[in-house]
């Protein structure tokens, strides 16, 4: 009986969860790609770090939801003088860090958390700079060790930065997730005590709307609600992300209802979830482009004649059908169709088979020319699927005599190889940082990225270089006076084609139909902070 | 003159004993067997006449459309009986010339394996002493470590391709042939036949590929055969991890992991590719247990 | 017989030589660049590229990191995971359990469904039992066991044709993230039973074992039913069950006290065997089902050019796998007297 009655109740509990209804108590499953490297992005840049972190902590300022305008959130208010050199910040006075128990803090937030936070990056000699590897990514990639001179304490709730030169993207940097985040000092304090100064990121302490509660490597991470929020209170209980690296079995578990919502999901999938009934999918734009990259110093890619013949050649409008699954547009230049300063009145090399064979002929290739086309070994928003791309282009380009054989590595060992030059024609693309077009025009066309490796076509042309290092130089409020600048040097790379830009995609986010809140940043990052389910 | 004798005795036994003719005769009995030989056969005849039979060469771009379901579903079209991949290719087509690619690859770490295995365990057994020694201790090295994860190692290291992985599979499959061999080389060169030829100055090399060679024959064809399917086998899962045959090569594995980014919305391009592979190999298994029983003296009563 | 012991532990201490030599050979053959894997596709300084050389002792010769990889790994320190930068011992045995959980229940499922098939194939010889029950695990063995993970995965989980008994075997994981169990043993099922949810745990640890489990019980599974069949098959030949037969036991009788009993050990040998193939079977059945489990941790591991990884867990599951080699034969040393006398002489 007693034996009956067990299986009974174990069959009944079984149905139960089947039914789904079991997530009584408010938990959001978010069903991630990887094991975050760390709980602090400072120290990373990967999407991974950043999505694993960002619910546990602000910035002084943050971008506004969904956008990139730039608004207070832990400063309530800066200053700026007249010469771009010094910021000065006043600090919210109501803003607590979380408690857990390993950690209760004993005051709010001030200024010596945020000067602690950036002298973490900045200065060499700060108890906690060699914590974690001492790589501070963005903040050495953003150069900010040059610009900064100093970070200082001018009152309980007042901060100053002094910087040696303006620079325009200061304040958005600020509001990087992977610059800007304030830690507490007093846990870092604590930590010195208890001799365990690894713990800063591994067990962080931050002020956002999510505390951490536990992290299985390779299974799970736990955030609860932080009631204490000094901004609107948390809508769910409990935030789990289930690792789930593979994304067909991110796909499978969202179909099958063991995932609220998933990263990443794939371009061939959209219209699947789109017609799942129990499903919502939200499209989102992000700032991203890719492109074929010509190594300009191989011949034959030295004659521009053949790179145009090359960008008639390829018939880019059913790479956007096939591997993007319609969900992106044909880019037409090495700035983002969506992105500012972006010019629209580019020549446009159309797919054309007999423009490309004359361009050939010209050049002296007549007969065509055997080469190398480099896949993208991973898969990014911008380019889903690098070796299927390569397929398409490697059938593209036969027909115009050429013949490509595809080459690929594994992604280190890819991305080694390209910024060192070793190929002919190589894959990759960009996706915006900062919402700035000189976050693409100067790592991936400039003649100094020529030479430290980003610019992976070798194209140094002294023309287009004045023209970025110009705009550069302008203070961020010179924006159309930039736009300007930008729009001359995309004109000059069209005509030269070092690479052939081939689109910029579209995301979208799919979570089931009882999802609210979700925003989704134009840097394709998810946001959690007003999550809630209905 | 009498170590001559002795030999051509033991060969006309043998020939009587192990009965060539008995052989055949159980081995069609066996209808597991007979229906392996069919299926291989049939993959042997798709292999070799596949330009004949596929509509549309494997590698060709449709543009446009992608995935299209198979003819018998909703939406397909007679163009593309199996539908098509994901980049608009002839799925009947690839599966066509996969056999082609899947039978090669079997075959060739089939005998790669063979004959490095069997040359080494001759060597090994017929020797003995420290060359037996160094020979078994890495071999039991080589089989202290999970097969799969050896020739993954062993592709990372000379990089993916089809060729390559050949080789990682086949020498995870070589420590077997090893083992097969050396225990039935020592066990056949203490038989009197050899222990006489030697006594009348028979080489070394005569010893080893006249005299024993043959009579370890048996389960030599029976470990060769059932390398063939494990190496069909491998090799396609080497291919799923994408490490095996490098786009656009039809072959099974490689389409299987394309496949699993479409696993819900195209199920026939997921399904179709693993029963390429479930039949070759349940084929290959088929006649290794067919030529196993004949062989094998208890169950022919 | 002592002599014998020694000898085997003698032997034991040099496959570990030679596996740790074999092993850290095979990744410095491993094309790519250890920092490079470290760092990501950013890039790093010269000198910050010279100060992580020196801190993991890339810059001394060859000869002397090997010597320096074996003196630390005797000491238990197997290095720090290039990508993690946890220990590699740690990483290891925190992942283990998840790999020996889902191995043994796949040899329960094999052994549950192989030795009664493998009985009734020996019972009725050359019936349509017989023809079926072999011809079905012959399919089994023949399996390829990423492909049919899709294919459990497909039919069950995804459940596409919307039958009404399946639907509710999640796609991967090991435990709903409903359930919080505090971890004691690492092994799943028991840590559950033991929790304040307790039976309700447990019974969702089961399910997501379940259809993981089943896709690696397949060849096992084969493996064991044709072996019970061929050794029952032979043992009911024998004299004394056809003199228990003569006798008028039932045939029920007959084959459960006495034949099966003596075909048992050659089954119970294989069974062994497959303990020590864990890991092989899931090499693929982790990857495909997203299991937290050692095998898949390698495999990513070799993916992402994780030099210490590869080089430290594949000597602990060669150590793994020789360990319980050896543990076989030290058994059967203690069960059969003529082994013993044979070691002795």
């Amino acid at each position: 009986m007693m034996k009956k009655n067990i299986l009974c109740m174990s069959l009944a509990s079984m149905l139960f969860l089947v039914s789904g209804s079991a997530y009584a108590a408010k938990t959001f499953v978010y069903c991630s790609e990887a094991s975050p490297r760390t709980f602090n992005t400072q120290l990373s840049d990967d999407t991974v770090s950043g999505h694993a972190s960002k619910l546990m902590y602000n910035r002084l300022v943050e971008f506004d939801r969904g956008g990139v305008q730039i608004v207070p959130r832990l400063a309530e208010s800066w200053t700026v003088s007249d010469d771009n050199l010094v910021y000065t910040f006043t600090l919210r006075k109501d803003v607590k860090f979380h408690t857990t128990d390993y950690f209760t803090p004993k005051r709010n937030m001030n200024a010596e958390d945020v000067v602690f936070s950036f002298m973490r990056m900045h200065d060499k000699n700060h108890p906690f700079h060699n914590v974690g590897g001492a790589k501070y990514v963005f903040y050495m990639g953003m150069e900010m060790p040059d610009v900064i001179k100093s970070i200082e304490k001018v009152g309980e709730y007042k901060v100053r930065f002094t910087l040696n030169k303006p620079q325009g993207t200061f304040l958005t940097n600020l509001a990087l997730e992977t610059i800007g985040q304030i830690l507490s000092k007093e846990y870092g304090d604590q930590l010195i005590k208890e001799k365990n100064k690894d713990q800063m990121d591994s067990m962080p302490i931050g002020t956002g709307p999510y505390a951490f509660k536990s992290y299985k490597k390779d299974s799970s991470i736990r955030y609860v609600a932080f009631k204490d929020f000094f901004a609107e209170s948390p809508k769910v209980d409990q935030i789990v992300f289930l690792i789930t690296p593979d994304q067909t079995v991110r796909v499978q578990k969202m179909i099958a209802g063991e995932c609220d919502m998933i990263a990443e999901p794939p371009a061939m999938e959209y219209n699947n979830f789109k017609k799942n009934p129990n499903l919502k999918v939200i499209d989102g734009d992000v700032i991203n482009i890719s492109y074929l990259a010509f190594n300009v110093n191989k011949k034959p890619f030295t004659d521009v004649k053949v790179r145009k013949a090359v960008a008639h050649a390829l018939n880019r409008k059913s790479y956007i059908d096939a591997i993007y699954r319609g969900r992106a547009t044909v880019a037409e230049s090495i700035l983002p169709h969506n992105m500012w300063g972006y010019n629209d009145n580019l020549p446009v090399y159309d797919y054309n088979i007999d423009k490309a064979k004359k361009l050939l002929k010209d050049a002296g290739f007549e007969n065509g020319f055997t080469t190398e086309v480099w896949a993208l070994p991973v898969s990014r928003a911008y380019n889903p699927d690098g070796k299927k791309l390569a397929e398409l282009m490697q059938s593209d380009l036969a027909k115009v005599g050429i013949t490509a054989k595809i080459v690929t590595f594994d992604s280190t060992t890819y991305f080694n190889k390209t910024e060192e030059g070793y190929h002919t024609m190589a894959q990759l693309g960009w996706s915006s940082d900062n919402g700035d077009p000189d976050n693409f025009v100067t790592p991936l066309l400039s003649c100094a990225s020529a030479e430290s490796g980003s610019n992976i076509a070798k194209w140094c042309n002294k023309e287009f270089d004045a023209l970025i290092q110009k705009a550069q130089t302008l203070a961020a409020a010179d924006r159309a006076e930039r736009s300007k600048l930008y729009e001359q040097a995309q004109l000059i790379y069209k005509n030269e084609v070092p690479s052939i830009p081939i689109a910029s995609s579209k995301i979208y986010r799919v979570m089931k139909k009882n999802v609210m809140g979700y925003v989704m940043n134009p840097f394709g990052r998810d946001d959690f902070e007003f999550i809630e389910l209905k | 003159m009498l170590a001559k004798l002795l030999i051509y005795k033991k060969r006309i036994h043998d020939l009587w004993d192990s009965g060539a003719l008995d052989f055949v005769h159980s081995f069609v009995q066996n209808k597991g067997a007979v229906i392996g030989v069919c299926i291989i056969a049939f993959y042997i005849l798709v292999a070799i006449f596949a330009p004949f039979l596929a509509p549309h060469s494997p590698e060709k771009i449709f543009t446009g459309q992608y995935t299209l379901p198979p003819l018998w579903m909703e939406g397909g079209t007679s163009q593309f009986i199996f539908g098509t991949d994901d980049l608009g290719r002839c799925l009947l087509s690839r599966l066509i010339f996969g056999a082609r690619i899947s039978v090669g690859v079997g075959f060739m770490v089939a005998l790669f394996a063979f004959f490095v295995g069997t040359i080494l365990g001759l060597v090994s057994g017929y020797f003995g002493g420290w060359v037996d020694q160094v020979i078994m201790r890495v071999t039991d090295l080589l089989m202290s470590l999970p097969s799969i994860l050896l020739s993954i190692v062993v592709v990372v290291i000379l990089g993916p391709g089809i060729f390559n992985a050949v080789i990682a599979v086949a020498i995870v499959k070589i420590p077997n042939f090893i083992r097969l061999v050396r225990a039935s080389t020592m066990a056949e060169k203490n038989k009197e036949y050899i222990v006489a030829s030697r006594t009348f100055g028979a080489s070394h090399l005569r010893q080893i590929f006249i005299n024993i060679f043959p009579n370890i024959l048996a389960p030599l064809v029976v470990q060769t055969t059932l390398t063939f399917s494990d190496g069909i086998l491998d090799i396609a899962a080497l291919g799923f991890l994408g490490l095996g045959a490098q786009p656009p090569t039809p072959e099974w594995g490689t389409m299987l992991s394309d496949a699993k980014n479409y696993f819900i919305a195209a199920p026939w391009f997921v399904i179709m590719p693993g029963l390429c592979i479930l039949f070759v190999v349940l084929g290959f298994n088929l006649l290794g247990d067919g030529i196993r029983d004949a062989f094998d003296p208890r169950l022919k009563k | 017989m002592l002599k014998y012991f020694l000898n085997k532990l003698l032997l034991f201490g040099a496959t570990f030589i030679g596996i740790s030599l074999l092993t850290f050979s095979l990744v410095r053959m491993i094309p790519g660049d250890p920092i490079e894997a470290m760092v990501g596709e950013r890039g790093v300084s010269p000198e910050f590229r010279a100060q992580l050389e020196k801190s993991f002792g890339l810059d001394l010769p060859v000869h002397q990191q090997y010597f320096h990889y074996l003196s630390n790994t005797l000491q238990g320190d197997l290095g720090l995971s290039l990508v993690s930068q946890r220990p590699v011992t740690e990483e290891f045995f925190d992942r283990f359990p998840a790999t020996l959980e889902l191995g043994l229940m796949s040899l329960f499922i094999a052994m549950l469904i192989g030795i009664p098939l493998g009985i009734v194939a020996a019972v009725k010889r050359n019936t349509v039992f017989d023809y079926s029950f072999m011809g079905l695990s012959l399919v089994g063995y023949s399996m390829p066991i990423f492909w049919w993970g899709l294919i459990l995965i497909l039919f069950s989980s995804i459940n596409f044709l919307h039958l009404p008994f399946l639907g509710w075997t999640p796609v991967s994981g090991r435990l709903s993230p409903l359930f919080e169990i505090p971890n004691h043993t690492g092994f799943l099922l028991m840590d559950a039973w033991f929790s304040e949810e307790g039976a309700e745990a447990f019974w969702d640890a089961v399910r997501h074992l379940l259809l993981p489990a089943i896709a690696m019980a397949t060849i096992p599974m084969a493996t064991i039913s044709r072996m019970t069949r061929s050794s029952l098959l032979e043992v009911l030949g024998e004299n004394y069950v056809q003199t228990a037969k003569a006798k008028g036991l039932g045939t029920f009788r007959v084959i459960v006290v006495h034949a099966f009993r003596n075909a048992l050990i050659p089954v119970v040998t294989v069974i062994g065997l497959s303990l020590g193939s864990i890991i092989t079977g899931a090499i693929l059945t982790e990857t495909i089902f997203s299991w937290p489990g050692i095998a898949r941790w390698l495999v990513t591991s070799v993916m992402a050019r994780d030099y210490t990884v590869v080089q430290g867990g594949t000597l602990l599951i060669a150590m793994f796998i020789v360990s319980i080699n050896l543990g076989i034969d030290l058994l059967y040393l203690g069960i059969d007297p003529k082994l013993r006398s044979k070691s002795a002489g």
